[in-house]
Protein backbone atom coordinates (compact mmCIF):
# COMPACT_ATOMS: atom_id res chain seq x y z
CA UNK A 1 0.00 0.00 0.00
CA UNK A 2 1.17 3.43 -0.79
CA UNK A 3 2.51 4.84 2.43
CA UNK A 4 0.98 8.93 1.25
CA UNK A 5 -2.57 7.39 1.24
CA UNK A 6 -4.69 8.17 4.33
CA UNK A 7 -6.35 4.99 5.16
CA UNK A 8 -7.80 5.43 8.60
CA UNK A 9 -7.22 1.66 9.74
CA UNK A 10 -3.45 2.69 9.44
CA UNK A 11 -1.58 4.70 11.77
CA UNK A 12 1.48 6.05 9.06
CA UNK A 13 4.31 7.57 10.60
CA UNK A 14 7.59 8.44 9.06
CA UNK A 15 10.05 5.84 10.49
CA UNK A 16 12.98 7.92 10.89
CA UNK A 17 12.93 11.83 12.36
CA UNK A 18 15.37 14.92 11.52
CA UNK A 19 17.66 15.25 14.17
CA UNK A 20 21.25 17.10 13.01
CA UNK A 21 20.73 19.46 10.31
CA UNK A 22 23.09 19.37 6.91
CA UNK A 23 25.71 22.69 8.13
CA UNK A 24 25.22 21.08 11.58
CA UNK A 25 26.62 17.65 10.03
CA UNK A 26 28.88 19.06 8.01
CA UNK A 27 30.48 20.51 10.80
CA UNK A 28 30.50 17.54 12.08
CA UNK A 29 32.27 15.67 9.80
CA UNK A 30 35.14 18.69 9.40
CA UNK A 31 36.17 18.88 13.03
CA UNK A 32 36.34 14.85 13.19
CA UNK A 33 38.25 14.56 10.08
CA UNK A 34 40.86 17.06 11.48
CA UNK A 35 40.68 16.00 14.82
CA UNK A 36 41.66 12.44 13.39
CA UNK A 37 43.87 13.85 11.42
CA UNK A 38 45.92 16.41 14.13
CA UNK A 39 45.67 13.23 16.64
CA UNK A 40 47.05 10.57 14.69
CA UNK A 41 50.24 13.30 13.43
CA UNK A 42 50.69 14.54 16.66
CA UNK A 43 50.76 10.74 18.22
CA UNK A 44 54.03 10.14 16.15
CA UNK A 45 55.58 12.77 18.02
CA UNK A 46 54.15 11.43 21.62
CA UNK A 47 54.95 7.80 21.53
CA UNK A 48 58.20 6.46 21.04
CA UNK A 49 56.69 3.36 19.03
CA UNK A 50 55.20 5.34 16.36
CA UNK A 51 58.37 7.27 14.76
CA UNK A 52 58.75 5.25 11.80
CA UNK A 53 55.39 6.85 10.55
CA UNK A 54 56.68 10.25 10.88
CA UNK A 55 57.37 10.35 7.72
CA UNK A 56 59.99 13.33 7.89
CA UNK A 57 58.37 16.85 8.13
CA UNK A 58 55.03 15.04 7.16
CA UNK A 59 53.48 14.39 10.12
CA UNK A 60 53.74 17.53 11.08
CA UNK A 61 52.50 19.49 7.74
CA UNK A 62 49.44 17.27 8.20
CA UNK A 63 49.02 18.63 11.97
CA UNK A 64 48.44 21.41 10.82
CA UNK A 65 45.98 20.52 8.00
CA UNK A 66 44.12 19.13 10.74
CA UNK A 67 44.39 21.90 12.83
CA UNK A 68 43.06 24.17 10.16
CA UNK A 69 39.88 22.04 9.96
CA UNK A 70 39.33 21.39 13.09
CA UNK A 71 39.68 25.91 13.61
CA UNK A 72 37.27 25.91 10.04
CA UNK A 73 34.94 23.77 11.48
CA UNK A 74 32.75 25.77 14.09
CA UNK A 75 31.99 28.45 10.89
CA UNK A 76 29.98 25.97 8.87
CA UNK A 77 27.62 26.39 11.83
CA UNK A 78 28.38 30.05 13.46
CA UNK A 79 28.09 31.13 9.21
CA UNK A 80 24.78 29.13 8.37
CA UNK A 81 22.64 29.72 11.53
CA UNK A 82 23.89 31.95 14.09
CA UNK A 83 20.41 32.15 16.04
CA UNK A 84 20.24 28.00 16.17
CA UNK A 85 23.83 28.15 17.36
CA UNK A 86 22.67 30.26 20.46
CA UNK A 87 19.72 27.84 20.88
CA UNK A 88 21.77 24.71 21.32
CA UNK A 89 24.89 26.36 22.87
CA UNK A 90 21.92 27.27 25.64
CA UNK A 91 20.63 23.51 25.78
CA UNK A 92 24.09 21.99 25.85
CA UNK A 93 25.21 24.41 28.51
CA UNK A 94 21.90 23.56 30.85
CA UNK A 95 22.05 20.62 33.03
CA UNK A 96 18.39 19.38 34.32
CA UNK A 97 18.14 16.87 37.28
CA UNK A 98 17.10 14.42 34.71
CA UNK A 99 20.72 15.03 33.39
CA UNK A 100 22.59 15.21 36.55
CA UNK A 101 20.65 11.47 37.17
CA UNK A 102 22.29 10.54 34.05
CA UNK A 103 25.93 11.50 34.71
CA UNK A 104 25.85 9.09 37.66
CA UNK A 105 24.46 6.30 35.82
CA UNK A 106 26.69 6.89 32.83
CA UNK A 107 30.07 5.42 34.31
CA UNK A 108 27.96 1.86 34.63
CA UNK A 109 26.27 2.50 31.68
CA UNK A 110 29.99 2.79 29.79
CA UNK A 111 31.02 -0.31 31.09
CA UNK A 112 28.44 -2.44 29.33
CA UNK A 113 25.85 -2.62 32.21
CA UNK A 114 22.01 -2.90 31.58
CA UNK A 115 21.08 0.63 33.59
CA UNK A 116 18.10 2.45 33.13
CA UNK A 117 18.85 5.78 32.05
CA UNK A 118 16.31 8.98 32.82
CA UNK A 119 14.28 10.45 29.62
CA UNK A 120 16.41 13.13 28.20
CA UNK A 121 16.16 15.64 25.81
CA UNK A 122 17.39 16.00 22.42
CA UNK A 123 21.12 15.90 23.47
CA UNK A 124 21.74 14.01 27.13
CA UNK A 125 23.80 14.68 29.26
CA UNK A 126 26.58 12.67 28.02
CA UNK A 127 26.41 14.31 24.63
CA UNK A 128 26.27 17.25 26.59
CA UNK A 129 29.89 16.71 28.28
CA UNK A 130 31.36 15.64 24.75
CA UNK A 131 30.70 18.59 23.11
CA UNK A 132 31.28 21.04 25.72
CA UNK A 133 34.97 18.85 26.34
CA UNK A 134 35.33 19.37 22.45
CA UNK A 135 34.28 23.03 22.46
CA UNK A 136 37.00 24.03 25.24
CA UNK A 137 39.82 21.69 24.15
CA UNK A 138 39.74 22.83 20.74
CA UNK A 139 39.55 26.45 21.88
CA UNK A 140 42.99 25.25 24.16
CA UNK A 141 44.42 23.55 21.04
CA UNK A 142 44.33 26.70 19.04
CA UNK A 143 45.89 28.32 21.88
CA UNK A 144 48.91 26.18 23.23
CA UNK A 145 49.30 24.56 19.86
CA UNK A 146 49.40 28.13 17.72
CA UNK A 147 51.80 29.54 20.88
CA UNK A 148 54.29 26.05 20.28
CA UNK A 149 54.20 27.48 16.64
CA UNK A 150 55.00 30.88 17.42
CA UNK A 151 57.09 29.65 20.47
CA UNK A 152 60.45 31.00 18.84
CA UNK A 153 59.13 34.64 19.54
CA UNK A 154 57.80 33.88 23.11
CA UNK A 155 60.53 33.54 26.36
CA UNK A 156 62.50 30.48 26.69
CA UNK A 157 60.57 29.23 29.59
CA UNK A 158 57.07 29.03 27.81
CA UNK A 159 57.70 25.88 25.80
CA UNK A 160 57.83 23.26 28.68
CA UNK A 161 54.48 24.80 29.84
CA UNK A 162 53.08 24.90 26.21
CA UNK A 163 53.89 21.38 25.50
CA UNK A 164 52.68 19.25 28.49
CA UNK A 165 49.38 21.28 28.43
CA UNK A 166 49.32 20.09 24.41
CA UNK A 167 49.60 17.00 25.51
CA UNK A 168 47.30 16.98 28.38
CA UNK A 169 44.61 17.72 26.19
CA UNK A 170 45.01 15.26 23.59
CA UNK A 171 45.45 12.81 25.94
CA UNK A 172 41.77 14.35 27.21
CA UNK A 173 40.33 14.63 23.67
CA UNK A 174 41.41 11.27 22.65
CA UNK A 175 40.23 9.45 25.29
CA UNK A 176 36.88 11.20 25.36
CA UNK A 177 36.86 10.88 21.49
CA UNK A 178 37.36 6.91 21.53
CA UNK A 179 34.23 6.54 24.18
CA UNK A 180 32.18 9.24 21.73
CA UNK A 181 33.37 6.98 18.89
CA UNK A 182 32.52 4.16 21.02
CA UNK A 183 29.09 4.87 21.52
CA UNK A 184 28.31 5.53 18.21
CA UNK A 185 29.84 2.73 15.97
CA UNK A 186 29.73 0.27 18.26
CA UNK A 187 27.68 0.11 21.41
CA UNK A 188 24.97 -1.71 20.48
CA UNK A 189 21.68 0.24 22.06
CA UNK A 190 23.53 4.02 21.12
CA UNK A 191 24.97 2.31 17.72
CA UNK A 192 21.82 3.62 15.85
CA UNK A 193 22.90 7.17 16.28
CA UNK A 194 25.53 6.92 14.11
CA UNK A 195 23.15 7.76 11.37
CA UNK A 196 22.57 11.34 12.79
CA UNK A 197 25.70 12.43 11.30
CA UNK A 198 25.33 11.25 8.20
CA UNK A 199 22.11 12.01 6.46
CA UNK A 200 20.68 13.22 9.75
CA UNK A 201 18.36 10.86 10.78
CA UNK A 202 17.32 8.73 13.68
CA UNK A 203 14.58 5.97 13.71
CA UNK A 204 11.63 7.14 15.74
CA UNK A 205 11.59 4.34 18.29
CA UNK A 206 15.01 5.32 18.83
CA UNK A 207 14.70 8.90 19.41
CA UNK A 208 11.77 7.75 22.34
CA UNK A 209 14.10 5.36 23.63
CA UNK A 210 16.77 7.68 23.92
CA UNK A 211 15.47 11.19 23.86
CA UNK A 212 12.03 10.94 24.98
CA UNK A 213 11.78 14.37 26.16
CA UNK A 214 12.24 16.15 22.86
CA UNK A 215 10.67 13.16 21.35
CA UNK A 216 8.08 14.80 23.15
CA UNK A 217 8.67 18.00 21.84
CA UNK A 218 8.98 17.01 18.16
CA UNK A 219 5.66 15.31 18.37
CA UNK A 220 3.84 17.49 16.22
CA UNK A 221 6.47 17.00 13.26
CA UNK A 222 5.63 13.05 14.02
CA UNK A 223 1.73 13.50 13.45
CA UNK B 1 88.06 5.06 23.09
CA UNK B 2 86.28 7.81 22.96
CA UNK B 3 88.07 11.21 20.79
CA UNK B 4 87.54 14.48 21.42
CA UNK B 5 88.12 17.82 20.43
CA UNK B 6 90.22 20.51 22.57
CA UNK B 7 89.76 24.70 21.47
CA UNK B 8 92.19 26.23 23.12
CA UNK B 9 91.15 30.20 23.01
CA UNK B 10 93.81 30.73 24.77
CA UNK B 11 95.88 30.36 21.34
CA UNK B 12 93.02 31.21 19.15
CA UNK B 13 93.68 34.47 17.02
CA UNK B 14 90.29 34.39 15.41
CA UNK B 15 91.08 33.39 12.02
CA UNK B 16 88.24 31.41 11.19
CA UNK B 17 89.94 29.22 9.08
CA UNK B 18 87.83 26.46 10.67
CA UNK B 19 84.63 27.94 10.07
CA UNK B 20 85.65 28.05 5.91
CA UNK B 21 87.08 24.40 6.56
CA UNK B 22 83.91 23.38 7.91
CA UNK B 23 81.77 24.62 5.07
CA UNK B 24 84.04 23.48 2.61
CA UNK B 25 84.25 19.90 3.80
CA UNK B 26 80.57 19.51 4.82
CA UNK B 27 78.81 21.47 1.69
CA UNK B 28 76.83 23.29 4.05
CA UNK B 29 76.88 26.19 1.55
CA UNK B 30 77.00 30.33 2.56
CA UNK B 31 74.21 31.79 4.07
CA UNK B 32 75.54 35.51 3.94
CA UNK B 33 73.74 37.07 7.34
CA UNK B 34 72.01 40.46 6.73
CA UNK B 35 73.38 42.05 9.35
CA UNK B 36 76.93 41.81 10.44
CA UNK B 37 77.52 41.41 14.40
CA UNK B 38 79.45 43.82 16.03
CA UNK B 39 82.90 43.11 16.15
CA UNK B 40 84.95 40.48 14.61
CA UNK B 41 82.09 37.86 14.01
CA UNK B 42 80.92 37.05 10.51
CA UNK B 43 77.40 35.69 11.92
CA UNK B 44 75.81 36.61 15.48
CA UNK B 45 75.20 32.84 16.22
CA UNK B 46 75.25 29.14 14.71
CA UNK B 47 72.34 28.71 11.75
CA UNK B 48 71.68 25.88 9.66
CA UNK B 49 74.56 26.40 7.35
CA UNK B 50 76.82 27.16 10.12
CA UNK B 51 77.80 24.72 12.52
CA UNK B 52 80.35 26.37 14.03
CA UNK B 53 81.11 29.98 14.63
CA UNK B 54 84.41 31.98 15.96
CA UNK B 55 82.58 33.88 18.57
CA UNK B 56 84.31 37.34 19.31
CA UNK B 57 84.60 38.51 23.33
CA UNK B 58 85.95 42.00 24.05
CA UNK B 59 86.57 41.75 27.78
CA UNK B 60 86.54 45.05 29.17
CA UNK B 61 86.54 48.76 28.49
CA UNK B 62 88.19 51.11 26.45
CA UNK B 63 91.47 51.97 27.48
CA UNK B 64 91.24 55.38 28.98
CA UNK B 65 88.86 53.77 31.61
CA UNK B 66 92.41 52.45 33.35
CA UNK B 67 93.64 54.54 35.71
CA UNK B 68 97.18 54.85 36.39
CA UNK B 69 97.46 56.65 40.14
CA UNK B 70 101.13 57.70 41.26
CA UNK B 71 102.11 57.05 44.74
CA UNK B 72 102.67 59.81 46.72
CA UNK B 73 106.42 58.75 46.60
CA UNK B 74 106.02 59.26 42.64
CA UNK B 75 107.47 62.76 42.28
CA UNK B 76 109.84 62.53 45.00
CA UNK B 77 111.34 59.45 43.71
CA UNK B 78 111.05 60.84 40.29
CA UNK B 79 113.75 63.46 41.23
CA UNK B 80 116.17 61.34 42.87
CA UNK B 81 115.47 58.91 40.29
CA UNK B 82 115.00 60.09 37.09
CA UNK B 83 114.52 63.88 36.96
CA UNK B 84 112.11 64.20 34.85
CA UNK B 85 108.15 64.37 35.63
CA UNK B 86 107.51 64.12 32.15
CA UNK B 87 107.96 61.03 29.62
CA UNK B 88 106.01 58.55 27.67
CA UNK B 89 106.76 55.08 28.61
CA UNK B 90 105.18 51.85 27.67
CA UNK B 91 103.95 49.53 30.27
CA UNK B 92 103.53 45.81 29.84
CA UNK B 93 100.20 45.69 31.76
CA UNK B 94 100.67 44.51 34.52
CA UNK B 95 100.13 42.67 33.05
CA UNK B 96 99.79 41.09 30.74
CA UNK B 97 101.08 37.49 31.21
CA UNK B 98 100.26 37.19 27.92
CA UNK B 99 102.42 39.55 25.90
CA UNK B 100 100.25 41.99 23.53
CA UNK B 101 98.98 43.89 26.28
CA UNK B 102 100.99 46.94 25.74
CA UNK B 103 99.59 50.16 27.22
CA UNK B 104 100.31 53.36 26.62
CA UNK B 105 100.20 56.44 28.88
CA UNK B 106 101.29 59.76 28.20
CA UNK B 107 101.85 61.82 30.71
CA UNK B 108 104.09 64.30 28.50
CA UNK B 109 103.85 65.44 24.85
CA UNK B 110 105.73 63.55 22.76
CA UNK B 111 107.70 66.69 21.31
CA UNK B 112 108.94 68.21 24.49
CA UNK B 113 109.60 64.61 25.22
CA UNK B 114 112.07 64.58 22.32
CA UNK B 115 113.30 68.17 22.53
CA UNK B 116 114.99 66.80 25.88
CA UNK B 117 115.96 63.68 24.25
CA UNK B 118 114.97 61.50 27.34
CA UNK B 119 115.87 58.23 26.34
CA UNK B 120 114.97 55.89 29.19
CA UNK B 121 115.32 52.01 28.09
CA UNK B 122 111.64 50.83 28.15
CA UNK B 123 112.77 48.64 31.34
CA UNK B 124 114.07 51.65 33.23
CA UNK B 125 110.44 53.22 32.22
CA UNK B 126 108.69 50.27 33.45
CA UNK B 127 110.36 49.06 36.58
CA UNK B 128 109.93 52.74 37.73
CA UNK B 129 106.07 52.88 36.94
CA UNK B 130 106.10 49.29 38.44
CA UNK B 131 107.16 50.90 41.75
CA UNK B 132 105.52 54.36 41.75
CA UNK B 133 101.94 53.92 40.61
CA UNK B 134 99.29 51.17 41.14
CA UNK B 135 96.70 50.85 38.60
CA UNK B 136 93.17 50.65 39.77
CA UNK B 137 90.83 48.85 37.39
CA UNK B 138 93.49 46.52 35.61
CA UNK B 139 90.49 44.05 35.10
CA UNK B 140 89.18 46.82 32.61
CA UNK B 141 92.17 46.00 29.85
CA UNK B 142 90.67 45.07 26.81
CA UNK B 143 91.24 41.41 25.72
CA UNK B 144 89.98 40.14 22.49
CA UNK B 145 88.88 36.34 22.89
CA UNK B 146 87.67 34.38 20.33
CA UNK B 147 85.75 31.19 20.75
CA UNK B 148 84.72 28.60 18.58
CA UNK B 149 81.57 27.62 19.11
CA UNK B 150 79.42 24.82 18.06
CA UNK B 151 78.22 21.03 19.37
CA UNK B 152 80.11 19.88 22.27
CA UNK B 153 79.06 16.57 21.68
CA UNK B 154 77.47 16.23 25.41
CA UNK B 155 77.41 12.58 27.11
CA UNK B 156 74.12 13.29 28.98
CA UNK B 157 72.69 15.19 25.67
CA UNK B 158 69.63 17.17 26.13
CA UNK B 159 68.69 17.18 22.68
CA UNK B 160 68.68 13.50 22.68
CA UNK B 161 66.36 13.14 25.30
CA UNK B 162 64.32 15.77 23.71
CA UNK B 163 63.78 13.69 20.35
CA UNK B 164 60.59 12.25 19.50
CA UNK B 165 61.77 10.02 16.96
CA UNK B 166 65.70 9.37 17.95
CA UNK B 167 67.00 11.35 15.05
CA UNK B 168 69.51 12.37 17.43
CA UNK B 169 72.09 9.30 18.53
CA UNK B 170 75.54 8.93 20.18
CA UNK B 171 78.00 7.13 19.09
CA UNK B 172 79.50 6.07 22.30
CA UNK B 173 82.24 4.02 20.81
CA UNK B 174 83.76 7.43 19.30
CA UNK B 175 81.97 9.90 21.28
CA UNK B 176 79.72 12.09 19.46
CA UNK B 177 76.30 12.63 18.81
CA UNK B 178 75.06 12.39 15.60
CA UNK B 179 71.89 13.17 13.57
CA UNK B 180 70.31 11.65 10.88
CA UNK B 181 68.74 14.29 8.79
CA UNK B 182 66.23 12.33 7.22
CA UNK B 183 64.67 10.82 10.19
CA UNK B 184 64.30 14.48 11.22
CA UNK B 185 60.93 15.81 11.76
CA UNK B 186 62.20 19.28 12.19
CA UNK B 187 60.26 19.91 15.53
CA UNK B 188 63.04 21.90 17.26
CA UNK B 189 62.43 20.18 20.64
CA UNK B 190 66.25 19.87 20.51
CA UNK B 191 66.27 23.60 19.59
CA UNK B 192 64.40 24.36 22.80
CA UNK B 193 66.62 21.31 24.89
CA UNK B 194 70.01 21.61 24.19
CA UNK B 195 71.54 24.23 26.84
CA UNK B 196 74.45 25.69 24.38
CA UNK B 197 71.92 26.85 21.79
CA UNK B 198 73.19 24.33 19.06
CA UNK B 199 70.79 22.61 16.63
CA UNK B 200 69.27 25.29 14.16
CA UNK B 201 66.23 24.94 12.15
CA UNK B 202 66.49 26.27 8.32
CA UNK B 203 63.04 27.59 8.92
CA UNK B 204 60.65 28.46 11.60
CA UNK B 205 58.56 26.71 13.76
CA UNK B 206 55.03 27.90 12.27
CA UNK B 207 54.61 25.59 9.33
CA UNK B 208 56.21 22.46 9.46
CA UNK B 209 58.84 22.71 6.98
CA UNK B 210 62.34 22.30 7.47
CA UNK B 211 64.96 20.27 9.61
CA UNK B 212 67.57 20.96 12.40
CA UNK B 213 71.46 20.68 11.97
CA UNK B 214 74.33 21.07 13.63
CA UNK B 215 78.42 19.62 13.73
CA UNK B 216 78.58 16.47 13.41
CA UNK B 217 82.35 16.02 14.53
CA UNK B 218 83.37 15.62 11.18
CA UNK B 219 82.22 11.49 12.14
CA UNK B 220 83.09 10.59 7.89
CA UNK B 221 86.66 11.83 8.65
CA UNK B 222 87.21 10.31 12.44
CA UNK B 223 86.09 7.09 11.38
CA UNK B 224 88.96 7.33 8.14
CA UNK B 225 91.28 8.22 11.18
CA UNK B 226 91.06 11.85 9.73
CA UNK B 227 91.26 15.22 11.88
CA UNK B 228 88.03 16.91 12.23
CA UNK B 229 88.05 19.18 9.25
CA UNK B 230 88.19 23.08 11.63
CA UNK B 231 90.84 20.68 13.75
CA UNK B 232 92.89 20.23 10.65
CA UNK B 233 92.60 23.80 9.52
CA UNK B 234 93.96 25.55 12.50
CA UNK B 235 96.93 27.34 11.75
CA UNK B 236 97.87 28.13 15.98
CA UNK B 237 96.88 24.81 16.56
CA UNK B 238 94.31 26.47 18.98
CA UNK B 239 91.81 23.27 17.75
CA UNK B 240 93.37 19.57 18.84
CA UNK B 241 91.36 16.38 18.43
CA UNK B 242 92.78 12.96 19.50
CA UNK B 243 92.01 10.64 22.24
CA UNK B 244 90.02 12.36 25.32
CA UNK B 245 92.37 10.94 27.86
CA UNK B 246 94.73 12.55 25.90
CA UNK B 247 92.97 15.60 25.36
CA UNK B 248 91.92 16.27 28.77
CA UNK B 249 95.50 15.70 29.96
CA UNK B 250 97.00 18.47 27.12
CA UNK B 251 94.16 21.09 28.56
CA UNK B 252 94.84 20.80 32.09
CA UNK B 253 98.39 21.21 31.49
CA UNK B 254 97.62 24.37 29.68
CA UNK B 255 95.03 25.37 32.55
CA UNK B 256 98.32 24.73 34.83
CA UNK B 257 100.67 26.75 32.53
CA UNK B 258 97.86 29.48 32.57
CA UNK B 259 97.36 29.77 36.32
CA UNK B 260 100.76 29.98 36.66
CA UNK B 261 100.71 32.97 34.49
CA UNK B 262 98.23 35.03 36.57
CA UNK B 263 95.00 33.38 34.90
CA UNK B 264 93.87 32.09 38.03
CA UNK B 265 90.26 31.50 36.67
CA UNK B 266 91.56 29.24 33.87
CA UNK B 267 89.53 26.65 33.65
CA UNK B 268 89.07 23.13 31.27
CA UNK B 269 85.56 23.61 30.39
CA UNK B 270 83.85 20.23 29.19
CA UNK B 271 85.60 17.81 31.41
CA UNK B 272 82.82 16.65 33.79
CA UNK B 273 80.48 19.20 32.49
CA UNK B 274 77.12 17.11 31.78
CA UNK B 275 78.66 13.70 32.10
CA UNK B 276 82.12 14.99 30.09
CA UNK B 277 81.49 16.90 26.75
CA UNK B 278 83.95 15.42 23.53
CA UNK B 279 84.40 19.04 23.12
CA UNK B 280 86.55 20.34 25.44
CA UNK B 281 87.53 24.09 25.65
CA UNK B 282 90.88 26.38 27.43
CA UNK B 283 89.12 28.98 29.13
CA UNK B 284 91.68 32.31 30.58
CA UNK B 285 89.07 32.74 32.55
CA UNK B 286 85.02 32.33 33.82
CA UNK B 287 82.75 30.58 31.41
CA UNK B 288 80.70 33.42 31.72
CA UNK B 289 82.80 35.65 30.22
CA UNK B 290 82.78 33.33 26.70
CA UNK B 291 78.66 32.67 26.99
CA UNK B 292 79.00 29.50 28.34
CA UNK B 293 76.46 28.48 30.91
CA UNK B 294 78.29 28.04 33.81
CA UNK B 295 76.83 24.67 35.37
CA UNK B 296 74.99 23.11 31.77
CA UNK B 297 72.10 20.88 32.78
CA UNK B 298 69.88 18.17 30.95
CA UNK B 299 66.60 20.83 31.60
CA UNK B 300 64.07 19.35 34.01
CA UNK B 301 61.26 19.80 32.05
CA UNK B 302 62.36 16.88 29.73
CA UNK B 303 61.39 14.51 33.03
CA UNK B 304 58.22 15.89 33.60
CA UNK B 305 57.26 15.62 30.10
CA UNK B 306 58.87 12.57 28.48
CA UNK B 307 58.83 10.35 31.46
CA UNK B 308 55.78 11.41 33.36
CA UNK B 309 52.93 13.29 30.67
CA UNK B 310 53.95 11.01 27.93
CA UNK B 311 53.61 7.55 29.57
CA UNK B 312 50.87 8.32 32.01
CA UNK B 313 48.86 9.43 28.23
CA UNK B 314 49.49 6.04 26.84
CA UNK B 315 48.38 4.45 29.72
CA UNK B 316 45.56 6.77 29.76
CA UNK B 317 44.51 6.17 26.44
CA UNK B 318 45.53 2.08 26.34
CA UNK B 319 43.59 1.98 29.63
CA UNK B 320 40.65 3.78 27.85
CA UNK B 321 40.98 1.35 24.71
CA UNK B 322 40.75 -1.49 27.47
CA UNK B 323 37.61 -0.02 29.14
CA UNK B 324 35.72 0.05 26.02
CA UNK B 325 36.57 -3.65 24.86
CA UNK B 326 35.34 -4.73 28.13
CA UNK B 327 32.34 -2.51 27.35
CA UNK B 328 31.38 -4.44 24.03
CA UNK B 329 32.07 -7.75 25.51
CA UNK B 330 30.10 -7.44 28.41
CA UNK B 331 27.27 -6.04 26.38
CA UNK B 332 26.98 -9.02 24.06
CA UNK B 333 26.91 -11.19 27.69
CA UNK B 334 24.18 -9.09 28.68
CA UNK B 335 22.40 -9.50 25.36
CA UNK B 336 22.93 -13.20 25.15
CA UNK B 337 21.65 -12.95 28.89
CA UNK B 338 18.44 -10.79 28.06
CA UNK B 339 18.01 -13.62 24.85
CA UNK B 340 17.98 -16.57 27.59
CA UNK B 341 15.59 -15.21 29.85
CA UNK B 342 13.12 -14.84 27.10
C1 LIG C 1 44.39 24.03 16.51
C2 LIG C 1 44.85 22.88 16.63
C3 LIG C 1 46.28 22.46 16.85
C4 LIG C 1 47.46 23.13 16.65
C5 LIG C 1 47.66 24.55 16.14
C6 LIG C 1 48.51 22.23 17.03
C7 LIG C 1 49.87 22.53 16.98
C8 LIG C 1 50.86 21.69 17.40
C9 LIG C 1 52.25 22.00 17.37
C10 LIG C 1 52.83 23.31 16.87
C11 LIG C 1 52.93 20.95 17.88
C12 LIG C 1 54.45 20.85 18.06
C13 LIG C 1 55.08 20.03 17.02
C14 LIG C 1 55.07 20.69 15.69
O1 LIG C 1 55.62 21.79 15.53
O2 LIG C 1 54.48 20.10 14.79
C15 LIG C 1 51.96 19.96 18.22
C16 LIG C 1 52.27 18.75 18.76
C17 LIG C 1 51.32 17.82 19.13
N1 LIG C 1 49.97 17.92 18.96
FE1 LIG C 1 48.98 19.50 18.22
N2 LIG C 1 47.97 21.05 17.45
C18 LIG C 1 46.61 21.16 17.33
C19 LIG C 1 45.66 20.20 17.61
C20 LIG C 1 45.96 18.97 18.13
C21 LIG C 1 45.01 17.93 18.38
C22 LIG C 1 43.54 18.01 18.11
C23 LIG C 1 45.69 16.89 18.89
C24 LIG C 1 45.26 15.53 19.36
C25 LIG C 1 44.25 15.18 19.86
C26 LIG C 1 47.07 17.28 18.98
C27 LIG C 1 48.06 16.47 19.46
C28 LIG C 1 49.39 16.78 19.46
C29 LIG C 1 50.39 15.92 19.98
C30 LIG C 1 50.18 14.58 20.64
C31 LIG C 1 51.61 16.56 19.77
C32 LIG C 1 52.98 16.04 20.13
C33 LIG C 1 53.36 16.56 21.45
C34 LIG C 1 54.58 15.87 21.97
O3 LIG C 1 55.57 15.74 21.23
O4 LIG C 1 54.56 15.47 23.13
N3 LIG C 1 47.21 18.54 18.50
N4 LIG C 1 50.72 20.43 17.93
S1 LIG D 1 75.64 20.64 22.59
FE1 LIG D 1 73.43 20.57 22.34
S2 LIG D 1 73.17 19.64 20.31
FE2 LIG D 1 75.28 19.18 20.92
S3 LIG D 1 75.13 17.17 21.95
FE3 LIG D 1 74.95 18.73 23.56
S4 LIG D 1 72.73 18.98 23.78
FE4 LIG D 1 73.05 17.98 21.82
S1 LIG E 1 64.14 18.74 15.21
FE1 LIG E 1 64.74 16.72 14.41
S2 LIG E 1 66.53 16.13 15.60
FE2 LIG E 1 65.56 17.85 16.71
S3 LIG E 1 64.19 16.84 18.19
FE3 LIG E 1 62.96 17.23 16.37
S4 LIG E 1 63.11 15.33 15.16
FE4 LIG E 1 64.77 15.27 16.67
S1 LIG F 1 84.06 18.94 13.59
FE1 LIG F 1 83.54 19.02 11.43
S2 LIG F 1 81.36 19.47 11.41
FE2 LIG F 1 82.09 20.02 13.45
S3 LIG F 1 82.64 22.17 13.34
FE3 LIG F 1 84.51 21.03 12.88
S4 LIG F 1 84.52 20.88 10.64
FE4 LIG F 1 82.43 21.44 11.25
Amino acid sequence: MDEDTNNNSLIIVPKRVERIKLHERISHAVNALGFLLAAGTGLVLFYKGLKKLSGGTRSRQLHRVGAALMISAPFFVWGKDWQGWKKTWREITYFSKEDREFLKRAPMYMLGFPVKMPPQGKFNAGQKMNFLMVTFNSAGFVLTGGLLMLRRHLPEKAFPYLIIAHDIQAIVGICGFMAHAYLALLHPDTRPSFRAVIDGTVPVEYALGHHALWSESQKHKLD
Amino acid sequence: MQYAKLIDISKCVGCRACEVACKEWNETGIDDPKEHPFGYQSHEDLTYRTWNVVKFFELGNKKSDLIVNKTDQFNENLETDHTKDKLLFQYDALLGPEPGNLIETNLGSESELESEEINYSVWQVTKFFNQNTNITNQHEIPKWMFRKHGCMHCTEAACIKACPVDALTRNNELGYVRLNVSTCTGCGYCVDACPFDVPKLDSGAIWGFGKVSKCRLCSDRIQHNKQPACVQSCPPNALEFGLRSEMVKLGQNRIDDLKERGYKDAYLYGENELGGLNVLTVLPSKPKDFDLPENPKVPEYLNTWKKVVQPLGVLAIAGTALMLGFSFVNNLLQGSKKGDSH
